[in-house]
């Protein structure tokens, strides 16, 4: 393990558990969001956004890449497990929507909701993590930050086009994956171990690396509720959304 | 199908001043069917929601045909906040509101409470594209607090001329509005508020226009001789004890959050939560569930500062009617209870934490009959 300069919880087994553990949990996300990409290719009529998504595809595998090669680097033991508990469910209600060729679904799962708690959580996360760890979550926010803001064009042009119907939609869309996401972020694990983690739940000890969960949710739950504002959906619809949300 | 997007005309940005509200109205638009959310679990969130409209309000003028659709945008500012001295994260989300009022396209939108208090009035802050005038909404609620002192008084047999008005917080744009309104209408004015330079100079002035003032920022020394109490500290919780008070003093507690701290109080029908405003013509809320989060003991009350942009909208009167600190003269306050009383907005029945005073409970029963 290379010496890092910085807190004294650096220099402990523990704290680098938590690192393996949120880049374990990263590179899942990554390789889900690889998936998801992939699979969107099917439900796709115009060619250049076909194109678009497979880069967007290989964007993700080249995030998984990176934080594989870091984990390499620091000879941390990562966990990868694309089956594991939520994860798992996140795909299958990906996959759900895919499967009735329902595009618009699948980009408010893949470029709305995952990309903000992406960006909300490699944010913080990136300010936290030292040297190479913290600046290559810092990067890759950045880059699924552009993600999101293209989807925002998309839908906003959806949403103008038949309002209520898209409401619904995003409703349902919201209950079928944010209840995954927020039972994932939730304080504690509601549905049981998320099947990454190597031991115990690295929410319990993100305080070595100044980390909170309820600011990690937080802040990503701010940026979906900003973007769902800009698509156009009205903030008196998305606050109840928010408020059933497993907390 | 074309669709006609909802107009809105005006809007009220706003913060809630506790935690209890805050889960009442959480837990309101929460599924029925799943469990009520606690305190702690509702502060894990809360703050992190980005300001946004949560419910709309339809309100009715007196005047024929006169209607006005406006929306209440909420902060989502952590009650406790308002006691923190970093004011750049309520900053950030008052901007954040102002900006969710332009993408609306509200023609109007009033800054209640902290909100305008943390621009000091000036709105010019808020970047703005031209769609929304912002107004704070100070010059309302300065009149239905300067009218209910006057009505209260006739309540209870005070003749203003002989009282002594003290005044908390009389160097703030409401407390200097009051100020000046009572100048020449009262015995003697008792200002208090926390700067000595702004307030020597506030109470210097009035000397100098031949009413008889005294003026501390030891509050103790003035709360012992007041027959009226008008309290607008910008005060993030109820700081105020009126233990020093006359037993006939009577007390207008118009801050948001409260002033007073209520368990001091003994005289509940002398003391009354100031600046709020009844419709006459009525409003209500679209959905019906928001109303549990502004409720109060009687049907279309509303603070001043949030019925000023109703007002304006019935008006057409599309502009940053209250900017600024210091600039509300009697004259603005005499034009501005014109239009509320052209379109029915009364000050409020007398209410407390206890609920009406009542004689405002009698009257209110013989309306109802």
């Amino acid at each position: 393990m290379e010496a890092l300069t910085s807190t004294p919880h650096q220099h402990t087994q523990q704290y680098w558990d938590l690192v393996t553990d949120v880049l374990s949990q990263a590179i899942t996300g990554e390789l889900i969001g690889m998936s998801n990409f992939a699979s969107l290719v099917a439900t796709i009529d115009d060619p250049e956004e076909m194109m678009e998504a497979v880069e967007h595809a290989d964007s993700e595998r080249g995030h998984a890449v990176g934080f594989i090669k870091l984990a390499e680097k620091y000879k941390l033991q990562v966990k990868v497990n694309l089956k594991a508990n939520y994860w798992r469910r996140v795909r299958e209600s990906f996959l759900k929507w895919a499967e009735k060729k329902d595009f618009i679904a699948c980009l408010l799962i893949q470029e709305v909701m995952l990309e903000s708690f992406a960006v909300g959580m490699y944010r913080e996360v990136g300010k936290a993590f030292p040297n190479d760890i913290g600046q290559l979550f810092t990067d890759i926010a950045a880059e699924e930050e552009g993600h999101l803001e293209h989807s925002i064009e998309l839908l906003k042009a959806e949403m103008e086009r038949n309002p209520e119907a898209f409401i619904q939609k995003v409703e349902m869309v919201h209950k079928d994956c944010m209840t995954i996401l927020a039972e994932w972020s939730a304080k504690k694990d509601g549905k049981g171990h998320c099947e990454i983690c190597k031991g115990n739940c690295m929410k319990e000890s993100l305080y070595l690396a100044d980390l909170e969960m309820s600011s990690l949710r937080g802040n990503s739950m701010a940026l979906y509720l900003d973007a769902l504002d800009r698509i156009g959906l009205p903030g008196e619809k998305t606050l109840p959304w928010i408020a059933n949300l497993p907390a | 199908m074309d669709r006609q997007p909802s107009r809105v005309d005006f809007a009220a940005i706003g913060h809630q001043d506790n935690w209890d509200q805050v889960v009442q109205f959480i837990n309101a638009v929460r599924d029925p069917t799943l469990s009520t959310l606690g305190i702690e679990q509702i502060q894990e969130i809360f703050a992190w929601i980005p300001p946004r409209v949560i419910f709309r309000v339809i309100a009715r003028s007196i005047q024929a045909n006169t209607v006005a659709q406006g929306v209440y945008i909420e902060t989502f500012i952590p009650p406790e906040q308002l006691a923190s001295p970093q004011l750049s994260g309520m900053l950030r989300k008052v901007k954040q509101a102002a900006a969710c009022a332009e993408r609306i396209g509200a023609r109007v939108a009033s800054l209640g409470g902290f909100t305008s208090i943390v621009l000091e009035g000036n709105t010019n802050l808020l970047a703005s594209e031209g769609i929304t005038a912002f107004t704070t909404g100070n010059t309302l609620t300065s009149v239905l607090i300067a009218k209910g002192v006057e009505k209260a008084c006739a309540i209870h047999g005070l003749d203003l001329q002989h009282c002594q008005l003290l005044i908390i917080g009389s160097t703030g744009d409401i407390g200097s509005a009051c100020t000046r309104y009572f100048t020449g209408k009262v015995q003697t004015l008792l200002l208090n508020a926390r700067k000595v330079k702004g307030l020597t100079e506030q109470g210097q002035a009035i000397v100098n226009e031949g009413q008889a003032c005294e003026y501390s920022t030891d509050l103790s020394q003035l709360l012992p001789r007041a027959d009226v109490v008008i309290s607008v500290a910008s005060t993030a919780a109820p700081l105020f004890n009126m233990d020093q008070c006359m037993p006939h003093t009577l007390i207008c507690d118009a801050g948001y959050p409260k002033n007073i701290l209520a368990e001091h109080q003994l005289q509940w029908e002398r003391i009354w939560h100031g600046g709020m405003g009844q419709v006459q013509g009525g409003f209500h809320f679209e959905p019906k569930e928001a109303s549990s989060f502004y409720q109060f003991p009687l049907p279309n009350i509303g603070h001043g500062c949030v019925l000023e942009s109703m007002l304006l909208a019935w008006e057409n009167l599309y502009e940053s009617f209250s900017s600024g600190r210091g600039l509300i003269t009697p004259q603005r306050i005499e034009l501005m209870w014109s239009i509320a009383q052209k379109h029915g907005i009364q000050v409020s029945p007398f209410f407390n934490h206890h609920g009406l005073w009542s004689s405002q409970k009698i009257a209110s029963d013989a309306g109802a009959r």
